[in-house]
């Protein structure tokens, strides 16, 4: 109960935070070419990404926690070779306009 | 329940509901005996039919909530939040009712009174889709009782007696239902009569659904379609029906009452019955005009000239269809102004219970003491009972205990019904040790405690940490009769993980289990949570399997901190699978599972670095 309301206290405190979420933003061209959408929002992205790390099977076998980027992932993602799971909402997070806080 | 007379009252229908699970004849037997039996009580039934010719499906849940072996069905199924619900059995079974569908109920026709129970035969017999609508809304209410589990649904019950149709049927069952269906004996007539009109066929026959006469609400068009059928057939009987659709159409109540004349004009066979003066009565009460009663004081004046002076059904009629219009405020005034209309005490609480619902305090004790003071109707134990319940949701606690002062001041002894709102109340309060001394007040007075009891009892100290206090009910339970349910172990559970005891919690899972007690989506959200919250992170990994396996949905708390324990121990990729589960199971919004997995991931990075 009393985490339930906090909770609810939290989400109205940050409405910036969870705007930042899921308002629709306008993508760089390497993620347009990646989504075949020119608008999507932060959460949208990162669901995308993550779907289509599951598709593509690009998850380290020997460790579950690295992803083996391919070439198209490597575009959007700083072009590294392999993205720990940890960083990725960070990742996908710099490829969004800063809000002002 | 509230009185003796009323439960002995009820056994019949359970009857019929034991009778409904043989063949169909010997169910419809049972239906039309039951009818026969209580035929000649009062011509209610028919125009009560009639005005709830389309909610066959709601008055029989209504009926379904009395029996008292099915009165579980009535019961929220037991949550954390939840399990410690439990009203006065009256106001329970309301809930119930506008749990379901207050709009299709829109019912002025007071059901639990005992009398009606022979309109849901007629009801249901009347409606062609009665049987799918029943037993839809029978699974909305997400049990079924344990009766008809073990039989499929008696649809059978259900169906339209086979005496509709124009052919008797040998059995001498549907014939009974003659006397109580003019509208049987029409059918013929009717169909000759739209042959002639060459309308063309018409499939179904008209008395199976309310007919409806007329289409648009100009009194004009009524006398017009009137004088065709009395020219056509001068023995039509339906007054009530043809009445009832043109009120249906939205016709204004002097428009109807002109209908009426114009009715006993052109038929003389016609003579307005006190049924027919309800209908126009709890026409004019559903109007949305609110704040204006003359129209409704108008039709009761009509009865008392007609011949048929209000009694406490056309009161508890308006009553009920002023609150179906959200006008409680009117209903009040009406009973106040009129203290020659008594209403009995299952209109008064209902009253009560949906001033106390809408309105506030002051407006509800205002309305009973001036009834008091106009009519000397004085509050019984269940208006405390509601009144109670909704003080206590608002969370005002020292007025239920005044209320409970003035309670026992004026000679009414509290029942357990009682006692377990207040209980509740001091739960929602997080002031759970409170529980123990309002326990031990209830031995005092010599009050048996229930089931819901006990359950709120153990709620409430496994709630303030005294879990080993909880434990020692279990026993204190079975000695009075009560086996602990699945509330009961939820609460133990997530008690003791709260206290750190999470293995304990687990063995007492596999206790419940043993004891044939299927743990449900709450116990294991507890559960897991206790899991993670001790790190031991394998079993909750097993819990969890076993969660997805049944497509159990993952609670907001549980989920933030499974992920987190997941995270701790480096199982990334694990939780971005539950992740994916809160979402597929749509336990969670989109973004409420992002953040709490982004906060997770940060924190954990914090860690690392």
């Amino acid at each position: 109960m009393a985490l339930r309301m906090a909770a609810k206290k939290a989400a109205a405190e940050s409405p910036k935070r969870l705007a930042s979420l899921i308002d629709l933003a306008n993508v760089p061209s390497t993620l347009r070419d990646f989504l075949g959408q020119s608008q999507i929002s932060r959460l949208g992205c990162f669901i995308r990404v993550w779907s289509y790390i599951k598709e593509q099977n690009l998850q380290d076998a020997s460790n579950m926690n690295v992803v083996n980027c391919d070439n198209k992932l490597k575009s959007i993602l700083l072009g590294k070779d392999q993205v720990n799971l940890t960083e990725l909402p960070m990742l996908i997070k710099l490829l969004f306009p800063n809000h002002p806080k | 329940m509230p009185s003796d007379g009323l439960h002995a009252a009820w056994d019949p229908s359970q009857a019929i509901f034991r009778e409904s699970e043989g063949t169909g004849r010997e169910s419809q037997m049972g239906v039309e005996g039951e009818s026969r039996r209580r035929a000649d009580e009062n011509e209610l039934g028919r125009g009560l039919a009639n005005q709830l010719g389309s909610s066959p499906a709601a008055l029989l849940l209504s009926r379904l909530s009395h029996s008292s072996y099915l009165k579980n069905l009535c019961r929220p199924p037991p949550t954390n939040k939840q399990l410690i619900i439990d009203g006065p059995p009256l106001a329970a079974q309301r809930r119930s009712c506008s749990a379901l569908d207050w709009g299709r109920l829109c019912s002025p026709v007071r059901l639990e009174h005992p009398r009606f129970r022979r309109l849901i035969p007629c009801v249901i017999s009347f409606s062609p889709n009665s049987p799918q609508t029943a037993s839809s809304s029978l699974t909305v209410m997400g049990k079924l009782p344990p009766l008809m589990r073990s039989a499929p649904l008696p649809i059978c019950f259900l169906k339209p007696p086979p005496s509709s149709s124009p052919h008797p049927p040998s059995s001498p069952a549907p014939e009974t239902s003659k006397p109580q269906f003019p509208s049987h004996k029409r059918h013929p007539k009717h169909k000759n009569s739209t042959k002639k009109f060459g309308v063309g066929k018409i499939s179904t026959p008209p008395a199976t659904s309310p007919p409806s006469f007329f289409f648009s609400p100009a009194l004009s068009d009524a006398i017009a379609v009137v004088d065709s059928i009395s020219g056509v057939s001068s023995h039509f009987s339906d007054f009530h029906s043809l009445l009832q659709s043109f009120c249906n159409v939205g016709a204004s109540p002097a428009d109807s009452l002109s209908l009426l004349h114009h009715l006993s004009l052109r038929f003389p066979s016609f003579s307005p019955s006190r049924s027919t003066y309800h209908i126009l009565l709890v026409h004019s009460c559903l109007q949305p005009s609110i704040g204006d009663i003359s129209p409704i004081l108008n039709s009761l004046e009509l009865m008392s000239s007609s011949g048929f002076p209000p009694d406490s059904s056309s009161v508890d009629l308006a009553v009920r269809a002023l609150c179906s219009a959200s006008r409680e405020d009117d209903a009040a005034q009406l009973l106040l102004r009129n203290p020659s209309l008594r209403p009995d005490p299952f209109t008064y609480n209902f009253l009560v219970g949906r001033l106390a619902k809408t309105r506030s305090l002051s407006t509800v004790y205002s309305f009973i003491d001036e009834l008091r003071t106009a009519t000397n109707i004085l509050p019984d134990r269940i208006t405390y009972t509601i009144i109670i319940d909704s003080v206590c949701r608002s969370h005002n606690l020292r007025e239920a205990t005044r209320l409970l002062g003035v309670l026992k001041h004026s000679g009414i002894k509290p029942d357990c019904y009682l006692y377990n709102n207040i209980m509740k109340a001091y739960c929602l309060l997080d002031q759970s040790g409170e529980v123990m001394v309002l326990y031990n007040k209830m031995k005092e007075e010599g009050i048996e405690p229930d089931l819901v009891t006990y359950n709120t009892l153990v709620h409430g100290l496994s709630k303030a940490g005294m879990v080993d206090q909880a434990k020692k009910f279990l026993n204190v339970m079975a000695n009075s009769g009560y086996f602990p349910d699945i509330a009961t172990y939820t609460s133990l559970i997530s008690g003791m993980c709260r206290k750190g005891d999470s293995l304990g919690a687990l063995r007492l899972l596999g206790e419940m289990e043993e004891k044939g007690c299927i743990p449900n989506e709450f116990t294991y959200n507890a559960l897991l949570m206790g899991l993670c919250k001790v790190g031991s992170l394998d079993k909750g990994l097993e819990l969890y399997r076993l969660m997805t396996d049944g497509g159990m949905k993952l609670e907001n708390p549980t989920y933030a901190t499974f992920i987190r324990t997941l995270c701790r121990a480096n199982k990334i990729g694990k939780a971005y699978e539950v992740f994916d589960y809160a979402r597929e199971s749509k336990s969670l919004s989109d973004d409420a599972a992002y953040l709490a997995l982004e906060n997770s991931l940060k924190r954990f990075k914090g860690l690392q670095a």
